[in-house]
C-alpha cells in the first residue's frame, strides 16, 4: 500500500491534537464530553486520511448519497453545523454568567453602600 | 395583597447607559412628582451618568460593564425584590423621553383596574410626534411580539411600564438587549396576569433616537425571541 504525504501528515496532526486534548482534560480544562468528542473527531479524520476510499464509500452507501465526495462534504457540513451550534450554546451560557455576575456585584455594592 | 397608591411605596427603576446631562434631570423631575424611591441602574456608562444620578438623589446600581437595557432592568428588579418594600415598580427611560407627569395617571389606572402590568402606550395618546421610522419599527415589533404571545399588542417597545409585586415575581428578564420589552409582555401574557394599556406622552430628541428600536434591533429581537422559544421553551 502506497501512502501519499497527506496520509502521513494528517494522522500525525490528529495524534498531537488528541494528546493535547487529553492533557487539557487531565488539567481540568475540558469536560469529559468535549474530550471524547474531539478524540472521536480526530480519529475519524485520521482514518479517512489513511483509508480514504473504503470510508468515504461506506459513508456514501450508509447515507444513500451516490457520490462519495458529496457524502464527505455533507458529513463535513453537518459536523461544522454541530460545532457552530455547540459554540453558540457556550457563548450564550457565558453571556448569561457574565450578566449574572455583573448584576450580583452591582446589587452587593449598593447594599453595602446603603 | 396590599395595593395602595402611596407614592413612597412605588419604586421607579431607570436603566441608563451614557445618559450624562439627562439622567439628573429625569431623577429630579420624578422626585418633583413625589416619588422618593428611584433606582438608577448605571449600565457600564463611560460618562457621568452614575455621579449625576447619585447627586440627584437616586440609589445607583453600577454595572461594571455594559450588559444592555434588559440586563440593567432586571438588575433593578432583583434589587427591588430583595432589598425594598414596595407595592409597584415603574420602569422609565433615562433620556427624558417620558413625561414624569404621566406617573400619577399610570399608577392611578394601575391600581384602579387592579392590573399587574400597565403599559404606557405611546400610540393611544394623540399629539405624540413619533418619527415615521420609529412607527414602522414598532409596528413590526408589535407583530413579532403578538406572534409570540398569541395576543394583540399595540405598543410592545414602550419602556414606560408599571409592574405589580406579583408581575415582578413571575417575570424574570433573560434577554439582555432591547428585546426585553417584548419578553416582558410575552411572559406576562403567558403568566395570565392582568395587562392594561394607558396612553402616555413621549418626546423624541436626537439622543433618544440614536437608541431604542432600529432595523438591526428588530432583527435581533426576532432572532433572540425565536432562540428563546427553540432552546428555552419552558421560560418563554
Amino acid at each position: 500500500m502506497k501512502f501519499e504525504v497527506y496520509q502521513i501528515i494528517v494522522p500525525i496532526i490528529g495524534l498531537l491534537v488528541i494528546a493535547m486534548t487529553v492533557r487539557q482534560h487531565l488539567l481540568g480544562k475540558n469536560t469529559f464530553f468535549e474530550t471524547s468528542f474531539w478524540i472521536a473527531f480526530w480519529i475519524f479524520v485520521s482514518l479517512i486520511a489513511i483509508f480514504p476510499d473504503p470510508i468515504t464509500v461506506f459513508i456514501s452507501k450508509t447515507l444513500g448519497i451516490k457520490d462519495n465526495i458529496n457524502a464527505i462534504i455533507f458529513t463535513g457540513l453537518a459536523l461544522s453545523f454541530f460545532i457552530h451550534f455547540n459554540m453558540f450554546m457556550i457563548i450564550k451560557k457565558q453571556n448569561r454568567t457574565i450578566t449574572e455576575l455583573v448584576r450580583t456585584i452591582a446589587i452587593q455594592s449598593a447594599s453595602k453602600d446603603g | 395583597m396590599t395595593r395602595s397608591k402611596d407614592k413612597t411605596r412605588v419604586v421607579i427603576v431607570i436603566p441608563a447607559y451614557n445618559e450624562g446631562g439627562r439622567i439628573g434631570q429625569v431623577v429630579h423631575a420624578v422626585r418633583k412628582q413625589g416619588y422618593p424611591q428611584i433606582v438608577v441602574v448605571n449600565d457600564g456608562s463611560s460618562d457621568e451618568t452614575g455621579r449625576e444620578a447619585r447627586e440627584a438623589g437616586a440609589t445607583v446600581l453600577d454595572h461594571a460593564i455594559n450588559r444592555g437595557a434588559g440586563a440593567a432592568t432586571q438588575t433593578g428588579f432583583s434589587y427591588v425584590l430583595s432589598q425594598l418594600d414596595f407595592d409597584a415598580v415603574v420602569t422609565m427611560d433615562g433620556d427624558n423621553q417620558h413625561e414624569p407627569a404621566d406617573l400619577d395617571h399610570m399608577i392611578e389606572e394601575h391600581f384602579a383596574q387592579a392590573a399587574d402590568l400597565t403599559i404606557g402606550n405611546r400610540f393611544l395618546q394623540t399629539g405624540n410626534d413619533i418619527p415615521g421610522k420609529r412607527v414602522v419599527f414598532n409596528r413590526v415589533a408589535n407583530i413579532v411580539t403578538s406572534m409570540f404571545s398569541w395576543k394583540s399588542v399595540s405598543d410592545s417597545q414602550s419602556g414606560f411600564k408599571v409592574l405589580s409585586r406579583e408581575a415582578l415575581r413571575k417575570i424574570h428578564i433573560e434577554l439582555d438587549g432591547y428585546e426585553f420589552c417584548s419578553e416582558i409582555i410575552i411572559k406576562a401574557h403567558k403568566s395570565d396576569i392582568r395587562i392594561i394599556d394607558v396612553p402616555i406622552a413621549v418626546y423624541y430628541t436626537p439622543e433618544s433616537q440614536q437608541k431604542g428600536q432600529s432595523l438591526i434591533n428588530g432583527i435581533r429581537t426576532f432572532s433572540n425571541l425565536l432562540q428563546s422559544v427553540i432552546f428555552k421553551s419552558r421560560q418563554l
